[in-house]
């Protein structure tokens, strides 16, 4: 055999270089400890106008960075929130996605889905300074999939019931009860359809853009289980609210009502989120929206099984799961989602609600409220905390997008033919069962 | 070409189209990852997969690094003395899973290439089927398929999902050939292993025909020359005889007639005969004994029997190491050459049957006496023999024992032992 002996030459060769990459990966390691990318939007996540996104962050950074001296936020501005998901989605398969990144809401489960996003339990066990239980219940169990805790909620918005207070006042109507019920509306929405011209036709109706989710909601529907791998129509409280929406359409006589005749002022009643009463009710969006009534708004009615309830919508920051600065990472995010002064800031830059309990009760955020609101007969601080403290997440595991758009079609199909409930939701269910078990 | 090296080049090219599959799947994967991050796909690509491919320089890297690794350490093995052979096959083997594991499983070939370069190492031995064993199962447990189920990984295929339509089918038809052929490689290496651990069998087989045909050959011309040596000694004992006792009786005959010619006339005459005659049969007797001298074993001619045999004993036990002691306490014995020579061959005779028949690997000797019988004692530890035949050996020592009115005792059934009792002639002088 020609083999010969190792020489100590090529030995000591290896072991300098190993000597030479590993200090130089110390070097970059440090180097690179001392920034923290973010990732955010301009505009609202609620698709509503927002001029003041960098007011908030920038002072959420700058306190961030007063708060540990030598780190530096690192962030790309500019990114409109209708290429944000794609913007994260490339840098996440990249592999250069920041450390911390808001999460629009429709993203937040296929993100979750691919181990894009670190779990959080860890932190939120370990530091002994946070306490889960100052968020409201919806906005933080949003960022739960599976027992698993993904995102922190950084804004919530809930539903709610737009009222044109002008029309119900012309028909005699004045006061609505918070708890009021589906009887109570379907009166209503009846009394308020009418001829107004005389014409033969109906130009004032009821309710438009009410549909199976606000029904659901109300009254108890446990369409799905948390990790969507389930799915049941056919429950008493989802026929009765099929029955109720076919109901209510009924009082339109085919006529179809959408968005732009509330904002004519022809409509009663109108579901909306709380985003859109925050911008449209006060100066200057008033003027160029809502001019020749009054906007009010209220819970969603009952039906007879359920509860004045909302569904929530929150925007999420969460922690990119290949970050190597966990640390700085989860500090970032508490100064973004469990600041009072940060959070705080929300009424005065942004739509939502925070999604702090105390800064949503305190009295300061009552006053800036109050200013904000208070120009065109002020709202309710109360109604606000009542909706959120009763709101529930809304869905958010993989592909709900795609199931609510087929439960849509479905119930829309329910409507049109009047076809009979259960035999319509059975159909439903096994379409969205057979899709889900794929 | 001999099977040996082909056998080597389709190792070599084995690595090097590996090398270039390898390449391949990372360049691809890394290349499509990025072009989906570039092209608006990213949120749907997200929606189609369980987990995040991986970093597309990342993987890129670390794959042909680990490549690169394991073909250094492979040149090691095969070129350099390596100590712990267990230790570079166990790196070896971490290098190609991390390679393995980089590609996310969409390429597993390189565990046919580690087989087909481990397989060399276990030739001959008791284990040579342990890297077959070891490379299919690894095989089997890093297919995709398998793996998809229990880690979240994200295959070629749905990758090659951004391409349109031939291109997407011509990039996996790619990938295809290359696990193909890899296989067919590592079938035809294995083939060619095979056949080369065949030749080198048929090449013992007829080495070792040879070598008994030589065997035969030698024992024959061992016969032969025994026979040879045979009439040689008894021509030249005829010769001695002739020499010496024809020579000196001729003379006697001749003294005696002459004497009994001059009987009767002179006396004076006849005794110059008869002291002739008796100086011829004095010079005869002298030729005897050198003759006789002749005959004797080597040790015992030039030296005493104790020497004698403790030479032989260290000769014996030299060359066959076993362990042999002798313990006399008989003391120094005043011996008839006779009865020398019994002593010497019985044990010798002995010892040759404890090494060749017993297998053992001790022999302990004691010469003991007691008035005028001297006893030797041989023990060994061997095998025994719980029912002695006499052969040719122990029936030899018996008649030489006879003839000097001895005793021979043997037992075979703890180890073998031999006793011989042998009366010493008193008073005789070695002269």
């Amino acid at each position: 055999m020609k083999k010969k002996i190792m020489g100590k030459g090529f030995v000591l060769g290896v072991f300098m270089t190993a000597v030479l990459v590993a200090a130089s990966a110390l070097f970059y390691y440090f180097q690179h400890k001392r920034t923290i990318t973010l990732g955010f939007f301009t505009g609202s996540a609620w698709d509503v106008p927002d001029a003041y996104t960098y007011q908030l962050i920038d002072d959420a950074v700058e306190k961030f960075e007063a708060g540990h001296p030598g780190v530096k936020v690192k962030f790309v501005s500019g990114i409109q929130k209708d290429d944000y998901s794609e913007y994260i989605a490339s840098a996440l398969i990249k592999g250069n996605a920041p450390d911390v990144f808001f999460i629009l809401p429709e993203d937040f489960s296929t993100f979750a889905g691919t181990d894009a996003l670190m779990k959080l339990d860890g932190f939120i066990d370990r530091d002994a300074d946070y306490d889960k239980s100052r968020y409201y219940n919806a906005s933080f169990e949003f960022g739960n999939i599976s027992g698993s805790q993904y995102g922190i909620p950084f804004e919530s918005v809930p539903s709610m019931m737009f009222v044109n207070k002008t029309l119900l006042k012309n028909e005699g109507i004045n006061e609505i009860q918070e708890d009021w019920t589906w009887e109570d509306f379907y009166d209503i929405c009846s009394r308020v359809t009418k001829d107004t011209d005389g014409n033969g036709i109906e130009d004032r109706f009821g309710v438009c853009g009410y549909t199976w989710q606000h029904a659901f909601i109300t009254n108890g529907v446990n369409a799905f289980d948390a990790n969507g791998t389930n799915c049941n129509l056919l429950s008493e409280n989802a026929i009765e609210a099929v029955d109720f929406i076919k109901k209510i359409n009924r009082l339109a006589k085919g006529n179809s009502v959408t968005a732009d005749d509330f904002d004519k002022g022809n409509v009663a009643f109108m579901p909306a989120l709380l985003s859109d009463y925050r911008t449209y009710k006060p100066y200057p969006w008033n003027i160029k929206k809502y001019t020749n009534f009054e906007l009010d708004c209220i819970t969603l009615p009952r039906g007879e099984k359920g509860d004045n309830k909302s569904t929530m919508s929150t925007l999420l920051l969460a922690m990119n799961s290949r970050t190597d600065n966990e640390r700085l990472a989860w500090e970032l995010i508490k100064t973004f989602c469990y600041d009072i002064e940060i959070q705080s800031e929300i009424y005065t830059y942004k739509e939502g609600a925070s999604v702090l309990k105390t800064v949503t009760d305190s009295m300061t955020t009552m006053l800036s409220i109050n200013q904000v609101l208070s120009e065109e007969g002020g709202m309710d601080i109360n109604l606000i905390t009542s909706i959120m403290d009763n709101a529930e997440p809304d869905y958010n595991f993989k592909d709900i997008t795609l199931v609510k758009e087929m439960i849509d079609a479905g119930i829309d199909d329910i409507v049109k033919n009047g076809t009979d409930s259960k035999i319509g939701l059975q159909m439903i269910e096994k379409r969205v069962r057979s899709f889900l078990n794929e | 070409m001999d099977t040996s090296a082909l056998k080597n080049f389709v190792l070599s090219f084995m690595k090097s189209f590996n090398f270039i599959a390898v390449l391949y799947i990372s360049a691809v994967s890394a290349v499509t990852i990025i072009k989906i991050g570039n092209s608006g796909g990213a949120v749907m690509f997200l929606k189609k997969v369980n987990t995040l491919p991986p970093i597309p320089g990342k993987m890129f890297f670390i794959s042909l690094s680990f490549f690169v690794l394991l073909m250094a350490l492979m040149y090691m093995h095969d070129n350099y003395e390596i100590k712990h052979q267990w230790c570079i096959i166990v790196l070896e083997f971490i290098c190609t899973v991390f390679v393995i594991t980089a590609l996310q499983v969409n390429y597993n070939g390189l565990i046919l290439l580690f087989v087909a370069h481990i397989m060399k190492f276990f030739e001959g031995s008791s284990k040579k089927l342990l890297p077959l064993i070891l490379g299919s199962t690894f095989f089997l447990i890093f297919d995709f398929n398998a793996c998809s189920n229990i880690f979240k990984i994200t295959s070629f295929e749905t990758y090659t999902e951004y391409y349109i339509g031939t291109v997407a089918a011509i990039l996996i038809l790619i990938k295809n050939l290359f696990t193909t052929l890899n296989i067919i490689l590592f079938i035809v290496y294995t083939i060619l292993h095979l056949r080369e651990q065949m030749d080198k069998k048929d090449e013992i087989n007829s080495l070792n025909e040879r070598l008994q045909a030589a065997n035969r050959e030698l024992e024959n011309y061992a016969a032969e020359s025994e026979k040879l040596a045979q009439t040689r000694e008894r021509n030249r004992l005829a010769r001695e005889i002739h020499d010496t006792l024809g020579h000196t009786l001729t003379g006697i005959i001749a003294g005696i007639d002459a004497a009994t010619a001059v009987a009767d006339v002179s006396p004076e005459m006849l005794k110059r005969y008869l002291s002739l005659v008796s100086d011829v049969a004095r010079q005869g007797m002298t030729d005897v004994r050198r003759s006789v001298n002749e005959l004797r074993p080597d040790a015992l001619e030039q030296k005493d029997l104790l020497s004698a045999i403790h030479k032989m004993i260290s000769q014996m036990s030299a060359a066959s190491k076993v362990n042999i002691t002798l313990d006399n306490s008989a003391g120094r014995l005043a011996l008839g050459e006779d009865e020398e020579e019994v002593i010497y061959r019985i044990i010798q005779e002995s010892i040759t049957n404890s090494i060749r028949h017993g297998k053992a690997d001790t022999v302990r000797i004691w010469m003991t006496r007691e008035y005028n019988i001297v006893t030797i004692t041989i023990k060994d530890n061997g095998a025994g023999a719980p029912d002695i035949e006499p052969g040719f050996g122990l029936t030899h020592m018996k008649e030489r024992l006879d003839m000097l009115g001895g005793k021979i005792h043997v037992d075979g059934s703890d180890g073998f032992c031999v006793v011989a009792e042998i009366p010493i002639r008193w008073g005789t002088e070695n002269d």
